[in-house]
């Protein structure tokens, strides 16, 4: 039993003795509170309505009941159409023109009938945040209203590659991203932090090679290696769509084939400068710690960041501001998704890359400056 | 080259380049390093100076140590451990930069011309191993490459290395697999892949069975009459003795005695001019 405490002892010595250690402890769960706080309070901002936000709906045969709920309600603006315009309101909404429809007019002509049932029909885009929220206002008057043998419809009229679109726009930036940095955390820590703790990168830094020409050298092949794993797994993604959004018949259709050249090209340049960017940050954390577990434990709050950033994406979508294309990976995130919702524009997607490309080269040129510090080298 | 001129008993001229001539008129001989005032400091953390019982924030590792190695001479640093002959040694292969002081490889200064010291050095510490995952004829070609070297160039240098060391037997096989003493020869002759004129040597025989020894010793021996310049540290009284023909004294960062192996050696053993001296430096009695 002594002896259990005495290696216990030593365990714990090791591990609180060690600032290093200590601080990659506690760094995750303070860095998964500042974030997920500061993302809980962006997301609650987008998902309330602002004083200033106002829904725009165009309603058939509105009922003076219910039009007076409308009145009271100041961030809804309706117009009133006929029946006749229907289709055409449809395709208002889907072109993001207005919100919503809600058809009342089967509500007023059968509302005295018991037997048949009386309906309201609300007809949203759930691709669109304003337009699902808009018909969950309507939903929530007309349902204050209702009684019985009456029933409220709300009818999406996203198409099915509109639905695959926009969830895969969610989803697969953070699966590409989530890929990439697991592809370079495989190999960075080892080729950087592994090669100093063997004494092996100190022996490259006696020969007359430029500081820039290792870190250019490590940086681009490790990027490309890291390209491998990810391409593996977009490979991986693109073949399991079909069966993921269930093509061959529950409703909704991926094909490969439903994204055109240009895309793919600009996905591809845009995954490029993304794994530059990783493989350079992580890079310079290798370069700063002592080890590979340091470097690994380094590492963690990165990848926290960085799954900030892509769940951010997935959160927020087109509400995050033009900012955030000159922020690197989560420009990734956002442009990737423009890209697979089929919204991208190429000069955006290109200043992406560009910026992403100038980010690597920044990193790049502090890597051959950490090259060249004999505290980071020597420890000294 | 930027060769220098050096009068054998007298004192280094001040300036890169300068050519001098002793008093006496003395046969010049060239010099291929100089080392001027060279001071290197390091920080100490708290612990630290809590264990070494001290107020001071940083430890001077070496200060002011100047001296200099002539052509074609194998010159020996002598000194116990933390003496500074490693931070020395370090500082002559550009991997730290002194605090202050500079020293002149073949005339190009360590400080502001780095790529060029390090194209004239073959630098060898037990810090820098090659990486154990390759084999040692890879690990050959990589390093010639990054010297620039070519394929036929290359291909002459590592036949003549690798059998001189033995290792062609084991070319192909990966480093980790290796013995000790074959790994240390394969470290030796990766430093030496670009045939440099300067040799530094950091311990190069220690931990190694005294075969292995005899053929780094021998090896060196071969590399003087090829007209090479080796510097070694260590804190063998017998290599210094054998392979030497100068050498100097390091105590606590700065050069307790300096000369000629034979004149140091006219009236007592290596052992004992260094146990004088440091006794006489520390205050201590023998």
């Amino acid at each position: 039993m002594k002896t259990i405490l005495t290696i216990m002892k030593k365990e714990f010595a090791r591990i609180f003795k060690d600032r290093r250690l200590v601080l990659s402890l506690i760094l995750p769960g303070v860095l998964i509170y500042c974030i997920y706080s500061l993302l809980g309070n962006v997301i609650g901002d987008m998902l309330t309505p602002g004083a200033d936000q106002t829904y725009k709906i165009a309603v058939i045969e509105l009922p003076a009941e219910i039009e007076a709920d409308f009145e009271a309600m100041p961030s809804l603006s309706y117009e009133k159409i006929a029946a006749s315009e229907l289709e055409n309101a449809k395709q208002r909404v889907t072109d993001g023109e207005i919100d919503a429809v809600a058809d009342f007019s089967a509500f007023t002509a059968t509302a005295a009938s018991p037997e048949a049932a009386p309906s309201v029909a609300i007809y949203y885009n759930s691709t669109e945040t304003n337009s699902s929220a808009a018909q969950s206002l309507v939903y929530a008057i007309v349902a204050a209203r209702q009684t019985t043998n009456f029933t409220i419809a709300a009818q999406d009229i996203a198409s099915d590659k509109d639905v695959t679109s926009m969830m895969l726009s969610m989803i697969a930036p953070m699966l590409l991203v989530t890929f990439i940095y697991a592809g370079c955390m495989s190999l960075v820590p080892e080729s950087i932090a592994g090669e100093k703790e063997r004494g092996s990168f100190a022996t490259m830094l006696v020969t007359p090679v430029k500081r820039s020409h290792i870190a250019l050298g490590k940086i681009i092949s490790l990027s490309a290696a890291s390209l491998v794993s990810a391409a593996c797994s977009f490979v991986g993604i693109v073949l399991s769509l079909p069966k993921m959004f269930q093509s061959d018949g529950a409703g909704m259709s991926f094909s490969a084939a439903s994204y055109g050249f240009s895309d793919y090209l600009l996905l591809f340049l845009v995954i490029i400068s993304t794994t530059l960017v990783i493989v350079a940050l992580m890079s310079l954390l290798s370069t700063v710690a002592k080890s590979v577990k340091e470097a690994n434990s380094y590492a963690g709050p990165l990848m926290i960041i960085i799954l900030v950033m892509a769940m951010g994406n997935l959160f927020l979508g087109d509400k995050i501001g033009s900012w955030a294309y000159f922020v690197p990976i989560l420009n990734s995130v956002k442009t990737m998704g423009e890209i697979f919702s089929s919204t991208a524009k190429t000069w955006q997607a290109l200043a992406v890359t560009l910026t992403n490309l100038a980010a690597a080269g920044a990193l790049s040129f502090a890597l051959a400056k950490l090259f060249d510090s004999e505290k980071i080298i020597s420890g000294s | 080259m930027d060769d220098e001129i050096f009068d054998l008993g007298g004192t280094p001229p001040a300036e890169s380049g300068e050519k001098g001539e002793s008093a006496s008129g003395a046969r010049q001989e060239e010099i291929a390093m100089r080392a001027e005032n060279l001071r290197k400091t390091f920080k100490l953390s708290a612990k630290q100076r809590k264990t070494q019982k001290t107020a001071e924030r940083t430890k001077t590792a070496v200060d002011g140590l100047s001296f200099t190695v002539k052509k074609g001479e194998i010159y020996g640093l002598l000194g116990p451990n933390g003496a500074g002959k490693t931070t020395t040694l370090r500082m002559l292969s550009t991997l730290i930069r002194p605090d202050s002081g500079d020293a002149f490889v073949n005339g190009h200064s360590v400080t502001k011309e780095a790529d060029k010291v390090r194209n004239e050095i073959g630098f060898l510490t037990s810090e820098l191993k090659p990486d154990e995952f390759f084999t040692p004829s890879y690990l050959f070609d990589f390093y010639a490459e990054l010297h620039g070297m070519s394929e036929a160039q290359t291909a002459e240098r590592k036949s003549l290395l690798f059998s001189r060391f033995g290792v062609d037997k084991f070319a192909e096989t990966k480093i980790a697999d290796l013995s000790t003493g074959m790994k240390q020869k394969v470290s030796i002759a990766i430093s030496l892949v670009h045939d440099p004129d300067f040799i530094i040597f950091d311990e190069p025989t220690n931990g190694l069975d005294v075969l292995t020894a005899k053929t780094v010793t021998d090896f060196l021996l071969e590399q003087k009459e090829r007209g090479k310049t080796v510097l070694l540290s260590t804190h063998i009284f017998s290599l210094v003795e054998k392979i030497c023909d100068r050498a100097g004294v390091i105590i606590d960062g700065k050069m307790a005695r300096e000369g000629e192996v034979k004149e140091l050696t006219k009236e007592k053993s290596l052992e004992d001019v260094f146990f004088d001296l440091y006794a006489a430096v520390k205050g201590e009695s023998r």
